[in-house]
């Protein structure tokens, strides 16, 4: 930005609080490396200063109004943002305001533009979190200085040590577990994007060079929408904010923007002041529910039923949209009534085994769907019963898939039944029914979905009430807004050489061959396939593996996994018994199954990843099963985590405006923020890339004072320990974050996602760019529409006005799987299913999220937020269910199931649904011995999800595989403690 | 006149021109965002830790400070009433933490970080927005809506009434009404007569304080922070009498704007659009078209005008609905943002 410095500000009346941050970052910065442990931890305690100055200094002002105006008063002001810790609303544009070395406050800057006149702008935007971070530097949970643990992992009892000495101890961990193990031994437990996006590069750029293993972040923490994924074949496909006030009917599901999107929320009051109805399909009258004209009372799991209700009504009232649903979908596909397979030209005349069929609606002929394009040659028959002569002289019934559909929801899913399963009133379903069919309807349907057990049936079922009502493609549609121009991470990770040198022109080169080699095997396969054959490729060199087969094979989530009586009776097998017979078929490779099962993991790292809290169970099964394997438990944190709490060492890091970093938006919000070194971290804190840099070094300097040159990859091809630094430093071109900050300007240039001839100093001046296009990754077929900066962005156009297939196994949006596992489980089509009875037989069923002050655990245990609350964990439960078991509002309860029990307050309230309760998420040592209630969630993940052999079936990185994740609807008994 | 210390009421109550907030109860979702920017840039300073100038609880609740509305103070039938002073607890408390103890001192998990209180050392049984989103109604008939505060800068304030040393005034330009710290002896009169209790006593200082409208910022054309960083674009703000702002509009052409308990006589300047409410089921389970708010939930904090409030923006909404457009729901999206302000739209970057 402009030099805003003003001098001669140095406030007398602001003084007493900047004084004790003062104090704060001096510390214990004196201190000798050989201190007692008491005196030791008195030293590390960075008092909070207002207090201990309290009743000492009440300043004299020559006159009063000073008191207030010379808190109005600064030294400096520079850009500033939250690295992506709230990514799809984030990237906020603020001015942090520096006084006497400290950030004293910061404000949105308000400067972020409406697409164009006719829509709302996107300001002030910034939540409270981003309004209050000043207060998480300086706060008691930082972390100022290398700590090596001197106790028992989890005691808290530590030696305060140097960087050198703390990066040789990893790094010999490090070639320890190389030359022991080999690169199955290095384990990145996904470094989390709230570390930055330059530090979230770092550590996949640092397990690339090692070939190590990261359990995949998105999928692990559930954030995979699969029914998405199964649907559509793919999941990244968002809209912008603005996109809600083109729409009629906004249906907020599985999601609570109240807490979680906050800087987005007003498109949604907005868009309902517009004229739009706003929806909350919830099983609580949710904290967003008060903005909302409909709450759906849905019970707990069960709202594929509420989908499907809608679904009947709008066939049976033939409301339907039968060009959108002929065209998009594979409704009108035959289906063999024999064996309920897709009938196949290899059926017919032994052609092409996935070229299907639909009957041409005038001459009532089988006729070829096309598979090249959407585009159907003439009027398909969605009704009916037909028959097809086989090749080998059989004739067989078929249907439409559209038919099975009708009489499944005809027989499941009239309102009166599908109320009944679901727990919507049946005016209800009739009314929304009838509206969806008539207006321009979008949802958001958020991360609960993912983290349902059932949660893909949810959303296959939304899908088809969406496909049915021709409720995507269009302004005003779309499902929700998770897709991002990552390229600036992704291409950081994984790059030879700087751009400039022709780094990104490499990777562009390596992208093309997979294009061209896959339009030669068949022509009418899309770019869109061709990408995410590049893509899985990539995740393979990143060391990204599906995390759930990694946590059953070396965490101990096996016995979790295969217990008979929390799994869906409807499944054949236990979870390992369908791994087996995945492994057998070849659908997992020993490129997903890493660590492999006969290897033992040797070293751990974190960045700002926190699995203690929320690794479902793994406050329990971490420290139980998980980390007596390992030698090595390091975090580099920027705050005192649960986890960071049974590290071995903790390596102390620069947090947001103490380090150059540009966030990574999500479409929500589309524009990249610059976050500027506003002041230098405190203590000993570094930017994680030079961390991450200083232990490569130190590898390759133990790795040549132990006589060891080379170390053998999972591939058995040779690396050198003394190339690893150089390697990820790029020869020095990388030393710094601002380094790579200018490095990822280059790359998002070169990538399209930054305007042409864009710079560094462009972005450093102007503090933020809105993005022109979606890059060069993922997300830039996902979406399947241009990014229009004018305009508010929807996905799926390419489909619509295009008619570009899908990369599914059909081709089309696939509501019909006609894969074994499906039709045996009776998931072939989109249907309801009771969630089984995870945690055992208890009358409670627990959901929950993100809270509202924290994003993740980031400001969880900061005092500042903490007190705009109670300060400690609760449990929402309904008011007459607290009554019944004698407890009142402010009394502690024990929750416990099968496996695991906590304690908690319980909060009374009559907005949650009875046989309900809600715990939003804190840390593991904000409860009583340590046992928070993640311990009860399981996360047990549908092995349905293992299936492979469909296209749309598989893994490449941030997509697919079984989330390990699914805790919504846990079951627990609850009762005083 | 100009302020004139210990003047009499009549001087010291008198403005010009007055300054004006509407909060719009649709479109708030209990952030905090609005009392984190209060906090951080007034009172963090010491004595001031517990207070809340600018708060958002949960309604139905118990407010804050909490009971305020059971407190007593402002004016019957012109008279002054007594009021009670709330505790510090009730005004928020501040609780601390043993992240020291948790972290380095070696106890594992027999120690947990939890909040004490401030005031009595404690395990805390109640504190700032303690009963958020707790709300009223039965299941399956919920509802709340969050209620964001701050002083009204009444036109009659009670607290000035009350300061029996002339130290609180109502500045002439703008209607900001202010407690000379000089002046103050910490009566705190003010404290008990404010109906809304937006009045807090520094134990460090001894003198009472409130909120200031954030009058350096206003000095500088700078919106207020509590309206300026509301996140969900609830807040307009500006002069009453300044026909082309949005507050005037709302207040008094639209008039769909109210105060919150008029009742208690002072002349507030903050004013409310009321909630629409989601949509009830009735007795059989099944939807209804009327609001689950029960409206007499509403009068009880605006008065009787709420019905017809409703009405208005039920049949604006119906407009937008049917393409006709409606300036009242212009108003209400505002669509850029800075028209929220009524002028007082300069960056936060000139300082006093
Ligand atoms: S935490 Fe995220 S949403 Fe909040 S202000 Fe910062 S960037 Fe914006
Ligand atoms: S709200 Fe209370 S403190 Fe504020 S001006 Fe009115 S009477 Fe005074
Ligand atoms: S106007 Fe300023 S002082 Fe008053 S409540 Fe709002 S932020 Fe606080
Ligand atoms: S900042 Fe705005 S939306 Fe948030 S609580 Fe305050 S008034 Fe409500």
């Amino acid at each position: 930005m402009d030099e805003r410095v003003k001098t001669g500000a140095a406030a007398n009346g602001a003084s007493t609080v900047d004084a004790g941050r003062r104090n704060f970052l001096k510390g214990s910065g004196g201190l000798g490396l050989s201190l007692s442990l008491p005196s030791f931890a008195t030293a590390l305690a960075p008092g909070f200063v207002g207090e201990a100055l309290a009743g000492t200094k009440v300043p004299a002002y020559a006159k009063w109004e000073d008191i207030y105006r010379n808190e109005w008063k600064w030294d400096k002001v520079t850009w500033g943002s939250h690295l992506n810790i709230c990514w799809p609303q984030g990237s906020c544009k603020f001015y942090v305001y520096v006084r006497n070395g400290i950030v004293w406050r910061e404000e949105q800057a308000a400067q972020t533009a409406a697409c164009n006149a006719d829509y709302v702008d996107y300001n002030p935007l910034g939540c409270q979190k981003g309004a209050a971070f000043n207060n998480n530097l300086y706060g008691d949970e930082r972390i100022k200085y290398p700590l090596k643990r001197v106790g028992e992992r989890g005691e808290g009892k530590w030696k305060r040590v140097s960087w050198d000495e703390a990066t040789a101890d990893i790094a010999d961990a490090i070639i320890d577990g190389l030359e022991s193990q080999g690169s199955d031994a290095f384990i990145l437990d996904s470094p989390h994007v709230h570390a930055g996006s330059v530090a979230n590069s770092g550590g996949y750029r640092m397990t690339y060079l090692l070939d190590g293993v990261s359990p995949d972040n998105n999928v692990d923490i559930g954030d995979t929408y699969t029914g998405a994924f199964h649907t559509f074949g793919k999941m990244h496909m968002g809209y912008s904010a603005d996109n809600l006030l083109d729409s009629e009917l906004i249906f907020m599901t599985c999601s609570n923007w109240s807490y979680t999107y906050p800087t987005g929320y007003h498109f949604m009051t907005e868009a309902r002041y517009k004229g739009a109805e706003v929806v909350v399909v919830a099983p609580d009258f949710n904290p967003t529910t008060p903005g909302a004209d409909i709450h759906v009372p849905v019970k707990v799991g069960r709202d594929a039923a509420f989908w499907l209700g809608l679904c009947q009504v709008m066939i049976d009232e033939k409301l339907i949209d039968r060009q959108f649903v002929s065209e998009q979908t594979d409704l009108p596909l035959l289906v063999r009534s024999d064996t309920g397979k897709f009938l196949s030209a290899a059926d017919v005349d032994g052609g092409h085994a996935k070229q299907f069929y639909v009957i041409d609606e005038k001459t009532r002929a089988l006729r070829q769907a096309p598979r090249g394009t959407l585009r159907q040659d003439g009027p398909v028959a969605l009704e009916g019963t037909f028959s097809a002569k086989l090749h080998d002289g059989k004739t067989v019934e078929v249907r439409p898939v559209f038919q099975l559909m009708k009489d499944q929801l005809d027989k499941e899913f009239t309102p009166e039944k599908a109320s009944a399963k679901s727990g919507a009133p049946v005016s209800l379903i009739r009314e929304l029914g009838r509206k969806v069919a008539k207006k321009r309807t979008l949802s958001y349907i958020g991360f609960t979905a993912a983290k349902s057990y059932h949660g893909d049936l949810f959303e296959r079922s939304m899908y088809l009430a969406m496909a049915l009502s021709g409720n995507w493609g269009k302004p005003g549609t779309g499902f929700y807004s998770w897709a991002y121009a990552e390229d600036n991470m992704f291409f950081l990770a994984v790059m030879n050489k700087p751009t400039a040198q022709g780094g990104m022109n490499e990777m562009a080169e390596m992208q093309k061959s997979f294009h061209e080699r896959l339009k030669k095997e068949d022509p009418t396969s899309t770019d869109e396939m061709a990408d995410i054959e590049f893509t899985k490729a990539v995740t393979v060199a990143m060391g990204a593996v599906p995390p759930a087969m990694w946590l059953y094979n070396h965490a101990g989530y096996d016995q979790l996994y295969n217990n008979k009586a929390w799994a869906d009776p409807s499944l054949k097998t236990t979870f390992g018994g369908y791994l087996k017979e995945a492994i057998d078929k070849g659908w997992w490779t020993k490129d997903h199954l890493r660590p492999a099962p006969d290897k033992t993991p040797q070293v751990y790292m974190m960045i700002s990843h926190n699995p203690i809290r929320r690794k479902r169970s793994g406050a329990k099964l971490y420290p139980e099963v998980l980390f007596p394997k390992l030698k090595m438990i390091f975090a580099m944190e920027v705050r005192m985590s649960s986890s960071a709490m049974y590290a071995d060492i903790v390596l102390p890091c620069a947090w947001y405006y103490e380090k150059h970093e540009i966030t990574t938006p999500c479409s929500g919000n589309p524009f990249f923020t610059f976050v500027d070194r506003a002041v230098a971290p405190p203590g000993e804190c570094k930017e994680e890339w030079e961390g991450m840099a200083l232990i490569l070094k130190k590898v390759g300097e133990r790795a040549k004072a132990r006589g060891l040159t080379e170390f053998t990859d999972h591939y058995g091809k040779k690396r050198r320990y003394d190339e690893l630094y150089s390697k990820f430093v790029m020869d020095g071109h990388l030393l710094t974050n601002e380094d790579c900050v200018k490095e990822m300007v280059q790359i998002n240039v070169a990538a399209d996602v930054f305007p042409k001839g864009y710079t560094y100093e462009k972005l450093r001046k102007e503090g933020q760019v809105k993005f022109t296009s979606l890059g060069q990754s993922v997300a830039k077929y996902a979406c399947g529409n241009e990014y229009d900066p004018n305009k508010p962005f929807f996905p799926l156009r390419w489909h619509v006005d295009d008619r570009k297939v899908y990369p599914t196994h059909t081709r089309r949006a696939q509501f019909y799987f006609d894969h074994d596992w499906y039709l045996e489980a009776g998931e072939a089509l989109p249907t309801h299913k009771d969630p089984p009875m995870m945690g055992g037989d208890h009358p409670f069923q627990i959901t929950g999220g993100h809270p509202r002050v924290s994003i993740h655990s980031a400001h969880l245990t900061n005092a500042h937020l903490s007190r705009l609350h109670r300060g400690q964990p609760v449990m929402h439960m309904n008011d007459h269910d607290a009554v019944a078991l004698g407890i009142k509002d402010g009394e502690m309860a024990k929750v416990f199931n099968d496996f695991a029990s906590c304690q908690i307050m319980v909060r009374t309230a009559p907005n949650i649904q009875p046989k309900q309760c809600v715990v939003y998420f804190w840390e593991a040592y904000q409860y009583k011995d340590w046992k928070p209630y993640d311990i009860l969630l399981l996360g047990i993940p549908k092995a349905l999800h293992l299936a492979g052999g469909y296209e749309q079936f598989r893994y490449y990185y941030l997509n697919g595989s079984p989330a390990p994740a699914t805790d919504r609807g846990v079951r627990v008994s609850i009762e005083k403690a | 006149m100009a302020y004139v210390p210990g003047g009499s009421k009549k001087e010291l109550r008198k403005a010009d021109r007055q300054l004006a907030t509407v909060i719009d109860l649709n479109k708030c979702l209990g952030c905090q965002t609005c009392s984190v920017a209060c906090k951080n840039l007034w009172t963090k300073r010491p004595g001031t830790e517990h207070m809340r100038w600018a708060n958002v609880t949960t309604y139905p609740g118990k407010g804050y400070p909490r009971d305020y509305e059971k407190k007593g103070g402002g004016f019957r039938d012109g008279e002054p009433q007594p009021g009670k002073i709330p505790s510090v607890i009730d005004s928020g408390d501040n609780f601390q933490f043993n992240h020291n103890e948790v972290y380095y001192e070696g106890k594992g998990q027999s120690v947990r970080l939890h909040p004490v209180s401030n005031v009595t050392g404690k395990e805390p049984e109640w504190g700032y927005n303690w009963d958020e989103d707790q709300g009223g109604g039965q299941w399956p008939n919920p509802y709340f809506f969050y209620f964001a505060r701050m002083c009204n800068h009444c036109t009659k304030p009670a607290c000035l009434e009350a300061c029996p040393t002339g130290a609180i005034f109502k500045r002439e330009k703008d209607g900001i009404v202010l407690i000379d710290q000089d002046r103050c002896k910490g009566h705190r009169h003010c404290v008990e007569a404010c109906p809304y209790k937006a009045v807090y006593f520094n134990p460090v200082a001894q003198k009472s304080e409130k909120c200031i409208l954030c009058f350096p910022r206003i000095d500088k054309g700078i919106a207020n922070a509590c309206n300026r960083q509301c996140t969900g674009r609830v807040r307009a703000f500006g002069y009453l009498d300044d026909r082309d702002s949005q507050v005037h509009k709302l207040v008094a052409k639209w008039k769909v704007a109210l105060p919150l308990h008029a009742e208690y006589g002072t002349g507030p300047n903050v004013f409310y659009v009321p909630p629409m409410g989601a949509r009830g089921f009735g007795s059989d389970g099944e939807i209804t078209d009327g609001s689950r708010i029960p409206l007499d939930v509403l009068e009880g904090l605006f008065g009787p005008e709420v019905r017809r409030v409703l009405d208005v923006l039920r049949t604006e909404r119906a407009k937008m609905k049917a393409g006709q457009g409606s300036e009242l729901m212009d108003i209400l999206i505002s669509k850029k943002w800075t028209d929220r302000f009524g002028g007082f739209t300069n960056d936060p970057l000139t300082q006093s």
